[in-house]
Formats: C-alpha cells, structure tokens, sequence
C-alpha cells in the first residue's frame, strides 16, 4: 500500500516540476537553455522511470518479489500499544507536538517532557530513572545549545 | 616540495589546543556514534553537524572528519559484540568478530579491529597526501563541460554501484536533482518551486534535510522494527585481554596493508565508499589468505581485511572530495555539503586557493588517527558497557538534537518541518527500497550540475555535441555508458549462457 503512495508521490511531483518547468520557467530561448531545462529533464527521468516501476510492479503483483514489495517488518515490542502500520505516525506526532511545544512553553521544558514522557510511558523506565535521565539530558542540552552554541531558540512563556 | 611545507605549515595549525581537542572531541564522539547499532556515519555527522556552527572552517572540518573516521574505529563494537554492524562496512568485521566473541576472545577481536583500522587509515591518508593535489592538478583542466560530464558520471554510477535496484537509486537521484531546483536559480537569480512559500526562497537548507534523511528517519525504523538487542552476553572485558601478540600482529600486518589499498582504490571511486572496500577485501583475503578457508570462523585475518578497508576507503573518499570537488561516498556527501554551507568550495581551486584549510585538515587526519587508535584501545572496556544502552532509550534524545539541530541551520522553525517531512518521507522510501544515499548526493550536487550544463551550453551557444567534442568529457561519458551497460549486459549473457546449457 505505501508503495503506491510513494510512487505516485513521486509521478505528481515530477509531472507538476515537468510542466511548471516548461510552462513557467521556459524550456529553451534566445539558443540557449532557459530556467525550466535542466529542472524538466531531471522531472522527466524521474517521470518516466517511477511509471516503469509502477507498471513492472503491477505486472508482476501477487507474485514474491522483495525487491519491490515494501520490506516486512519484525513487529517491534516498543509502542505496542500502537498498530504497527501506525507507529510510524505516531512517532512523528510525537516529534511535531514537541516541537509546538518548544515553540509556545520553551526549549528546556520541551526537551525536559520529551524525555520524561517518552522514557515512562513508551520505554517503561522507573519514573526516578527517567526523572534524573531526562533532567541530564535537559542539563546538557542547555550547556550545548543555549549557552556555548547560544542559539536564540524561540521565547516560550516557561524556559 | 611546495606541497611537504605546506604539509608542515597544516601540521603547526593541526597542533593548535583547539584543534587538538576537537580532532580528539571528533574522534571520540565518532566512535561513540559508530559503535552504536544503526547510526552510520552519516546520521553521526548530520546530528553534531550544528556543534560546528560557530566553528571557524577549519576547526569545523576537523572536527567533522574527526567523526567520520572515528565513526569507522567505532562500528566494529557492536559488529563483534552483539553482531549487530555499527555500520554497513562492519557487516564482514561481524562475520569473523563475533564468532571470535563469542569463544571468548572479544578484546583481541576489538583490538584487532582498532589495530587495523589505524594501518587502513595511515594508507588512505598517505594516499590522500599525494593523490589530492594530483588529482586537483588534473582537475584545473575540467571547464564546465568536463564538470559536468564528471558529476553525472558520479550521481550515475552510485546507483549502479550500490547494487540492489539501480532503477530506484535513479529514481532517488531525479527526485534528488529535483529538489535542488527549488529555490533561486544560481544562473539568472529567477525564483523557481517555491509555491510562495517564503522560506523557501534560498532553497531547501541542506543541514534540516539531512537530519531528517538519517537521523529522524533512523529513529522511526529503530522503533518500528524489533529492538530487542540480547545485551545479556556482554561481558567485562579488561585492558589486558585486548592486547595483540607479537604473531598475532605479524599475521594481521600484511593483510591489513594490502586491504588498506584496495580500500584506497575503492573509496576514490564516486559512490563505492567503505561498504564496497570492505566486502572486496574480505572476499579476496577468503580467496588467497593463508587461513582463507577458516574465514568466517572467527579469524582475525578476517577482521583486519575489512576494517582496513573500510577505513582506507573512507579517507580514500575525500580524495574525489577535495581534489574535484565530488564526494566518494554518501558521508562525504554530507561533509560537501558543510564545507559549502561554510562557503568553501571543494574543488580543482581549493588546493591553490585554499592551502591552509586543506593541508591542515589532512595533517589533522594524520593525529586524527593516531587519536582515534588510542581512544579505541583505551576505552575498550568503556564502549562494550555503553553498548547496554538500548535504541528505544536513546530515541527521544536524537529526537530532541533532532529538532534543535534542524533550529540551529538558519533560526527558523520552518527547517524543523522540513527535517520532520523529510525524515518521515525518508522512512517509507527506505522501506520501499528506494535508498536515501542518491538523493542526497543529487541535491547536493545538482545546483553545480545545472549551472555547469547551462555554462557549457552557453559557450558552445547551444550545441549540444561540446559534451562528446570535449576529449576529457567524451572518456566520461563513455565510462558512464559502460558502467550502465555492463550490468545489464552480464545479465544478458549469463542467460544466454543458461538457456544454452539447459537446451544441451
């Protein structure tokens, strides 16, 4: 199933850079190549090799072929709570809400409850181990980034 | 004689307390990374990437190849201990390490690995020394015609060289060179596949997307696949049993010399890299070692082959890197893309216009590996415990550099979204076997590609023909259409050759 999503990801992407590459950018002018040429040959080659993987693929569906069947996964014990064909989106949700959260609350608190809820929760380790391993965490974080990098991380309403 | 004392001059800026103590912070930290299962050196040097930003180049450099290098020392830990490869060049060290582990001899196993990565390590940048500027001499040459010619030959051949399907490593180039084109075009300053999006307008940054590619992604796929690493097994291991004998070096000597060239060879080849090397040396040392046919039991002969290959080939890659400005290998890759984020152009010029930064970064790799050598062997005991660490504890850490990582390339958490996208879309790629590797090298490479194509074409005013014209462009290219052909051509006649064997 994702095989289909990737690939016709890909045939959409290639079509629409083929086509604004022409109709946009202008393919060829004045005997020289214009600003869509080299975009529309790379969009073309993608173009017309993921339609040929597509249609191999669907000529040979139904029959064992690792190469272009999606590679099994050993069910994996972590998140078990999660279906396996969801984990995937559920780790970055995990990532996406720790980044508002960064944004609005503050990097330390964002670091320091990423770790925590993660290690409790998700790697079910003791809650005092994970307090001191996230509090270490958020420590080292803070010397590297904000103090020596001193990178100027958005201003939430905590640290 | 010019090129010794600017060697000498690199040495006295390598020598430097900062730079000593980054060559040792890389090298350790690059060890750390590769001894962990699943984070190749790619995904190492894409997380501490953003640790550099307020570096100087030079210092940043350093520090950067520290890791890289490093990372090779460290992936044979998790190869020989728990037969899991740090890496994909630690998959053959696994084939002799762990057996050899597993009779209780891991310490000889580690310090055979670290012994001979150091000799692999010293050959490749011997090899570095004199090829470099040799090649960069031979690269002054190249006019846009001949660049071009060049960087499609790189960007074809990797995905013929990295084997499984070299349709979907095309595929991933394409999309590669697509994503290049967004942003502004170097040649004439038009915006082009932006969609309004004002972020957008100097293009994908390359650091958030390669975060994404190796790191976020690697994360998603250790926590969809089974984790469980047996950690039971590791056992104490002490100083005194990772010492070599003296007959034990002398056996390791010869083939860890003759592996290191291979690797040397191997790693000066667009796309080959550390993985190629060490599978063609361990085959070889099987095909003509005198315990050839014990390989696989737990030789050390074994161990040696491929990780002096493996280390050869990964200094061997900045050869191409520095020389002609086109990285050997997906890691190199990675570096390219620091060195032009700092402005730096890798290339036939860098050698003349910049020889402080490149002899001091190759008179670092010299202290570089001596570091690395003694870091490995001191610390044996230390990284077999660390190797208790589980992926599933170490995830929301790499998730945290991640995101800030991403932050850190220009202050703009729209970089945060593009690493998130790009690492999620990277996952399902990988999962569908579509690698990752081409795609990076593409999108790197790309915007130098087009402005070459578009340089060669406006000086021949439009003929297309400049491209087999060029003597040098013409040899490219037909190696190009041999590297695609022969495959495809051995097939065809292998199954000739069947079909005439069954009809007798």
């Amino acid at each position: 199933m994702t095989y289909y999503i990737v690939e016709g990801l890909f045939i959409i992407s290639s079509f629409l850079w083929m086509v604004l590459g022409i109709v946009n950018y202008g393919f060829w002018g004045k005997g020289l190549p214009g600003d869509g040429f080299f975009p529309f040959f790379s969009a073309a080659l993608t173009f017309i090799l993921c339609v040929s993987d597509l249609v191999l693929y669907l000529h040979k569906k139904g029959k064992h072929n690792p190469d272009t069947q999606e590679k099994e996964q050993e069910n994996s014990d972590v998140l078990g709570f999660v279906p396996h064909k969801l984990k995937p989106f559920f780790i970055t949700g995990y990532i996406v809400l720790g980044t508002f959260i960064l944004q609005y609350v503050g990097v330390l608190t964002a670091t320091f409850f990423m770790c925590l809820i993660w290690l409790v929760y998700i790697a079910k380790k003791p809650v005092v181990h994970s307090l001191l391993y996230a509090f270490a965490v958020t420590v080292v974080i803070f010397f590297i980034f904000v103090v020596w990098l001193q990178i100027p991380f958005p201003k939430g309403f905590l640290i | 004689m010019n090129n010794f004392v600017f060697l000498l001059q690199g040495f006295s800026t390598a020598f430097s307390i900062e730079n000593l103590l980054l060559a040792f912070l890389g090298g350790f930290l690059g060890i750390l990374v590769g001894a962990m299962p699943g984070l190749g050196s790619a995904t190492g040097i894409s997380l501490l990437l953003p640790l550099t930003f307020k570096m100087n180049p030079t210092s940043a450099v350093i520090m950067l190849a520290g890791i890289y290098y490093g990372n090779m020392f460290g992936g044979a830990y998790s190869a020989i201990l728990l037969n899991i490869p740090g890496d994909s060049p630690a998959v053959c060290t696994a084939l002799d390490g762990y057996p050899l582990a597993r009779r209780g001899k891991s310490g000889k196993a580690l310090a055979t690995a670290n012994t001979a990565s150091f000799i692999g390590g010293i050959l490749g940048i011997l090899f570095l020394t004199f090829a470099g500027p040799a090649l960069a001499e031979v690269g002054l040459k190249f006019g846009p015609t001949e660049i071009a010619a060049l960087i499609f030959f790189a960007l074809t051949s990797i995905g013929w060289l990295l084997g499984d399907n070299p349709k979907k490593c095309l595929i991933s180039t394409g999309l590669g060179l697509m994503l290049a084109m967004i942003g502004m075009d170097p040649a004439s300053g038009r915006i082009r596949y932006t969609f309004r999006t004002f972020s957008l307008l100097s293009g994908l940054q390359f650091v958030p997307l390669v975060i994404g590619m190796f790191g976020f992604s690697q994360v998603i796929d250790c926590m969809v696949r089974r984790d469980e690493v047996d950690t039971t097994k590791l056992t104490k291991i002490s100083l005194k049993e990772s010492q070599l004998n003296w007959s034990e070096l002398k056996s390791i000597a010869p083939v860890s010399v003759r592996s290191g060239l291979i690797g040397n060879f191997i790693g000066f080849l667009p796309g080959a890299g550390g993985t190629t090397a060490a599978f063609l040396s361990y085959v070889l040392e099987k095909k003509i070692g005198k315990r050839g046919k014990h390989l696989g039991t737990g030789e050390i002969t074994g161990i040696a082959a491929s990780e002096s290959a493996n280390n050869a080939a990964s200094i061997g890659s900045f050869v191409p890197l520095l020389g002609l400005g086109i990285p050997g290998s997906t890691t190199s890759a990675v570096l390219l893309g620091a060195l032009m984020m700092w402005g730096l152009r890798p290339g036939p010029l860098l050698f003349s216009s910049q020889p402080d930064f490149v002899w001091a970064l190759i008179a670092s790799m010299y202290i570089g590996n001596l570091l690395c050598f003694i870091i490995g062997m001191s610390s044996i005991p230390a990284l077999s415990s660390i190797l208790k660490i589980s992926s599933k504890t170490l995830a929301p850490i790499i998730m945290v550099i991640c995101i800030l990582g991403s932050y850190s390339a220009s202050y703009n958490i729209f970089d945060v979204w593009t690493m998130i996208i790009a690492g999620f879309l990277s996952y399902y790629m990988q999962a569908n076997s579509f690698p990752v590797a081409p795609l990076l090298l593409a999108f790197v490479l790309g915007s130098k590609l087009e402005t070459s194509i578009r340089q060669a074409l406006g000086i021949s005013r439009g003929d297309v023909s400049v491209f087999i014209r060029s003597p040098i462009s013409a040899v490219i290219l037909i190696l190009t259409l041999v590297m695609v052909l022969f495959p495809v051509l051995r097939g065809f006649i292998s199954k000739k050759k069947k079909e005439n064997v069954h009809e007798l």
